[in-house]
């Protein structure tokens, strides 16, 4: 009788589970396209070109494999180089995607960092990061951003919790560690320009 | 239990957050922003009242001595469902939610409704309890999300409520703030239904 | 990322309950008593090593090869609920004060987010074995720690005089609020 009751629970288990792994399966198959191309979207559709470099028309790949094999090899966080053309074609300059050597709060933050053909610091997109909301959070917003534009990729940028000096960004109150992580971020992409891009 | 009154059990009387005290991991967790609050609570709605439909549908098939196990099977599938559809529909949401999204599986509130609702009553019932439940907690997170937004950001829902020479008082955006802030909270709703009692 | 940082990280500095909010339920729930919160603590290590091991397996072996991440949640909390029932009859044999003791809440360690978080956590960062091996150890005994510390706050604060409000669990809250600026103060902590 015992072994009656154990098959027939596991066989009430077995189809549960059959009939959910078959539904998951359908619903990952119709969302499967939707998915990629929202991913796609938020880490190099127009919106995060724009963001990258202003007036950029096209955000392709560059088409480098040996290069960016190099770079990958060399820079482990290191992701991508995307070339920022405007509507007639000329080169605005290179988007540079990375993951930061520090970790925030919460994992790594991954930035796309727009330099210029002269080595200037034109734009910044935050592709993704997990930091708390409200709080470190506010490394994605332009008032944090813009102390990092026009600057030269030449020096390292350093983070000062008061009176930021030549070199340096003013921190987020309280969210310190957030605001080293994207610096770091932004110093990695900067070292990649200069050391495989600058001409 | 009339229809009406099963549906308004989880608004107030017993609200899962206020009085029952189920679902705290979410409630503490991201409730940094207003928006965070309606999103979660939005999925939890979803997946409670699919899984107390479900599991109210079979419940004279499955054999007692396995209902746990079923039930967090069915609970799981619709966890995965809507986490796939936010990640393809509502990906900024679905970021800021992060691991929380897979989380609902075990927030407490569900399984909890399951074993004492869902597992013991009809269909429709079920529905009710599920809405009242799913609201009363969407309610709870809200309102405790806006408290911390406003007060450590000025915003509510992105919109700049408080002048901008407010200085914010971050701790309660971090985590100390979301105990101290859920205690007073509830603090504050027992001091309000006891007066009513009174 | 080296090791011993890690450990600290995810013990102290990241605390799986004041600052990742992993766990609360039994946190608030089983921390009455120092000899339970203890014991549920412990339990809770156990579980936590035990599944972060077959569920890495699980991922490396079956779900990416096979493309079936999306089944991840299903089976992660399966593994999860498998090895509390063993949890469980094995308490129930070697010690069975602590079986009485801990009561609905061991079965409830199925529902414990801080389990499934902490899995899902090594698969997030993604961890290779041996940093998700240290990793749910520390996180655990962070649980276990926080849990311990707050059943002493709170045997002290059940003899307070505690306006009615807010007695049992408003000033509980606080009180864990309260510890969590404590735990706050180990956020500049860098090793």
């Amino acid at each position: 009788m015992k072994n009656n009751m154990i098959v027939k629970l596991g066989a009430v288990l077995c189809i549960v589970s059959a009939i959910a792994a078959g539904i998951l399966a359908y619903t990952n198959d119709a969302t499967k396209e939707k998915i990629a191309i929202a991913e796609e979207m938020a880490s190099s559709g127009p919106e995060v070109a724009q963001a990258v470099i202003p007036n950029s028309a096209t955000f392709e790949l560059l088409d480098d494999t040996a290069l960016i094999d190099k770079i990958k090899s060399e820079n482990p966080d290191f992701i991508e180089i995307r070339i920022n053309k405007d509507a007639s074609g000329n080169q605005l300059g290179y988007g540079i995607r990375t993951f930061s050597p520090t970790p925030g709060y919460a994992g790594k933050v991954e930035i796309f960092l727009g330099v210029s053909l002269e080595g200037k610091i034109l734009g910044m997109k935050i592709v993704s990061m997990k930091e708390t909301a409200g709080l470190g959070t506010k490394i994605g917003e332009p008032k944090f951003q813009t102390q990092f534009l026009n600057r030269d990729t030449a020096s390292e940028i350093k983070v000062s919790k008061s009176n930021p000096k030549e070199n340096e960004i003013l921190a987020l109150t309280g969210a310190t560690r957030s605001s080293k992580s994207f610096t770091s971020a932004v110093n990695n992409a900067m070292t990649i320009y200069n050391e495989y891009l600058k001409k | 239990m009339n229809k009406l009154q099963v549906f308004r059990n989880g608004l107030i009387k017993e609200n899962p957050i206020f009085v029952q005290l189920v679902g705290m991991c979410s409630a503490l967790a991201i409730t940094t922003a207003a928006v965070n609050g309606i999103g979660m609570g939005i999925a939890v709605i979803a997946v409670l009242t699919g899984s107390n439909i479900v599991i109210s549908l079979l419940r004279k098939v499955i054999p007692d001595e396995v209902r746990i196990p079923v039930f967090v099977i069915i609970i799981a599938t619709f966890v995965t469902i809507i986490d796939l559809l936010m990640h393809a529909y509502t990906f900024a949401l679905y970021q800021a939610l992060g691991v929380f999204i897979p989380l609902i599986v075990v927030n407490c509130i569900i399984l909890a409704r399951a074993e004492a609702f869902a597992f013991k009553n009809g269909v429709v019932d079920s529905i009710l309890d599920g809405l009242g439940m799913g609201i009363g907690y969407t309610f709870a997170i809200t309102v405790l999300s806006a408290i911390r937004e406003i007060i450590g950001n000025g915003t509510i829902f992105g919109f700049q409520v408080l002048p901008e020479a407010y200085e914010p008082m971050m701790i309660i955006i971090q985590p100390p703030g979301a105990f101290i802030a859920l205690g007073l909270l509830i603090g504050l709703v027992n001091y309000l239904t006891s007066r009513k009692k009174a | 990322m080296n090791l011993f940082s890690l450990f600290i990280t995810s013990f102290i500095v990241n605390n799986i309950i004041f600052s990742q909010f992993l766990g609360i339920c039994p946190f608030l729930g089983v921390s009455k008593k120092i000899e339970t919160a203890a014991g549920m603590g412990i339990a809770v290590i156990f579980v936590i090593v035990l599944s972060s091991i077959i569920t890495y397996i699980v991922q490396a072996a079956i779900l990416v090869p096979l493309g079936l991440e999306y089944l991840q949640t299903i089976v992660f909390i399966l593994i999860i609920a498998a090895l509390v029932q063993f949890v469980e009859m094995f308490l129930k044999k070697s010690s069975p004060g602590l079986y009485k003791a801990l009561g609905i809440y061991l079965p409830l360690i199925t529902t414990n987010c801080a389990v499934l978080g902490a899995v899902l956590i090594n698969i997030q960062n993604e961890y290779n074995f041996i940093e998700a091996l240290v990793n749910s150890i520390a996180t655990p005994a962070g649980f276990l720690l926080a849990i311990v510390l707050f059943a002493g706050v709170r045997e002290k604060v059940d003899t307070a005089d505690v306006p009615v409000a807010l007695k049992g669990s408003p000033i509980a809250l606080i009180a864990a609020g309260l510890m969590s600026i404590a735990f706050l103060g180990f956020s500049g902590l860098q090793i």
